[in-house]
């Protein structure tokens, strides 16, 4: 179950083939919940990325040493632990920030992609892949959560980052739930469209 | 499953565990009295930025005039170079005040209050833990500044409140809430909460429709005006009943205006 691809791959494959949102079409409840301001869905996607590599780190550090019968939840352990860790650090270094994101950061504990790469790939792989797929996962999920933002804050309420830029609101159901499916939706589409446009669909469905 | 089977099983969970749980233990004690710094700070800001401020600005004597015309009540300070402005405004305002004041050539902005404030009582709004504090300048009472909840559409509002000491709302802000995002949220919009300024206990009242001299609902999230408005009336309630039974102990000061506002 080694991994042959190389590093560099390993980590392209993470933001484009086997982007969790737009490709794996998982973690889509957090995708919806954090991303009606684009400043919330940056910062989560940080804290998603960063938490992801280091449970890549620790599981695969770990992974001889697991008994299989037990694995998932030491798994659960080493997530709840880093995202306890984010928590912390975030709530004391990056107060202002905290205060606004701290809510959903708690919630990465329940993460789908974080769960499924522990199991699917750090488990299985040595260090440097694990973490580089750690990497590789946790940004192609922060690019998501940026454009999905981007285009929910930009519509709903015609603001970026805070700042009005538009100044008035073009579609307030764009920050509503039903918006963040109907932008996820739409993205898919569109990065569908441009695997099998360009790529010939080879991208589509590379690991399940 | 062997023997051997449940006692490496038993080895790996104990190991983690003990791995993790001092890891966590360590972290939690290095990052734990920053947070509590910090929350304390945070707070006393919050409190701070209800009074007036004087920002204290130095600026070369060529970028005085655009400082001016920003801030058109600044004024020369004993001080060459430096200017004095009284604002009274909200955080996000002000942070943006400040950044216009620096862009025009300010070198420094520096935010001084005359107002301080003093923990008076603990009060419980929606069974939510809130404090009242007294407010003086110079050593005079000039107000009271009252943390309260609203009992709003999908969350419990969290609010400051100014009141003078005839309980007029001098200011209030919204300190956290979990409203809809881009209809309750609007609670946070300057000319919502600039609305609970001069009002009292007979204006503070959610009207659907323009209104001037009560409290006009946000269209969309009636329900999300009326918890921040019933916030702030419980808590200049609270204050007056709480004040009026201080300063004159017996059971007959409570009649006549306090009865009124049940």
């Amino acid at each position: 179950m080694q991994d042959n691809r190389s590093l560099k791959q390993i980590f392209l494959d993470g933001i484009l083939v086997d982007n969790t949102i737009f490709r794996l079409a998982i973690s889509l409840c957090p995708a919806i919940a954090v991303t009606s301001k684009l400043k919330n869905g940056v910062y989560m996607g940080i804290a998603v990325a960063g938490v992801q590599a280091m449970v890549n780190l620790t599981i695969s550090l770990m992974r001889k040493f697991i008994h299989p019968r037990i694995r998932i939840p030491v798994f659960m352990l080493v997530i709840s632990g880093w995202v306890t860790v984010t928590v912390l650090l975030m709530n004391a270094f990056v107060y202002d920030v905290y205060k606004e994101v701290g809510l959903y950061i708690a919630l990465i504990v329940a993460f789908a992609s974080i769960l499924a790469h522990a199991e699917t790939f750090a488990s299985k792989n040595k260090l440097a892949p694990s973490f580089v797929d750690g990497v590789g996962m946790g940004l192609g999920f922060m690019v998501a959560l940026t454009i999905i933002s981007f285009f929910r804050e930009l519509f709903g309420k015609g603001t970026l980052w805070g700042v009005d830029v538009l100044g008035f609101k073009p579609m307030l159901i764009m920050i509503l739930p039903a918006g963040g499916f109907l932008v996820v939706g739409l993205l898919m589409g569109f990065f569908n469209w441009i695997d099998i446009k360009f790529y010939g669909g080879k991208g589509a469905g590379g690991a399940g | 499953m062997t023997a051997k089977d449940i006692l490496k099983i038993t080895i790996n969970l104990v190991v983690i565990y003990v791995i993790g749980g001092l890891l966590l233990a360590g972290i939690y004690a290095w990052t734990s009295p920053i947070i509590f710094k910090k929350d304390k700070e945070f707070k006393e800001k919050a409190r701070q930025k209800m009074m007036p401020l004087h920002l204290i600005i130095n600026a070369p004597a060529d970028a005085q005039a655009g400082i001016k015309e920003i801030l058109p009540n600044a004024e020369a300070t004993d001080t060459e170079g430096q200017l004095s402005a009284e604002v009274d405004t909200y955080d996000k305002e002000l942070a943006t005040l400040e950044k216009k004041v620096k862009k025009a050539g300010a070198t420094s902005v520096t935010e001084v209050s005359d107002y301080a404030t003093e923990k008076a009582g603990d009060w419980e709004p929606h069974e939510k833990e809130a404090e009242y504090f007294k407010v003086t300048k110079d050593g005079e009472g000039a107000g009271y500044l009252i943390e309260t909840y609203g009992k709003g559409y999908s969350s419990f509002p969290q609010l400051l409140v100014v009141v003078d000491n005839d309980f007029v709302v001098r200011k209030m802000n919204v300190l956290a809430h979990g409203e809809t995002p881009g209809l309750g949220d609007e609670i946070e919009a300057l000319w919502f909460k600039e609305q609970f300024r001069g009002k009292d206990l007979d204006h503070l009242e959610v009207i659907k429709g323009e209104t001037k001299d009560k409290i006009q609902a946000i269209t969309g999230a009636t329900i999300s005006s009326r918890a921040v408005t019933n916030a702030v009336r419980d808590a200049v309630e609270m204050i007056k009943k709480k004040t009026s039974g201080e300063e004159s102990p017996e059971p007959t000061a409570e009649g006549g205006e306090g009865d009124a506002g049940q």
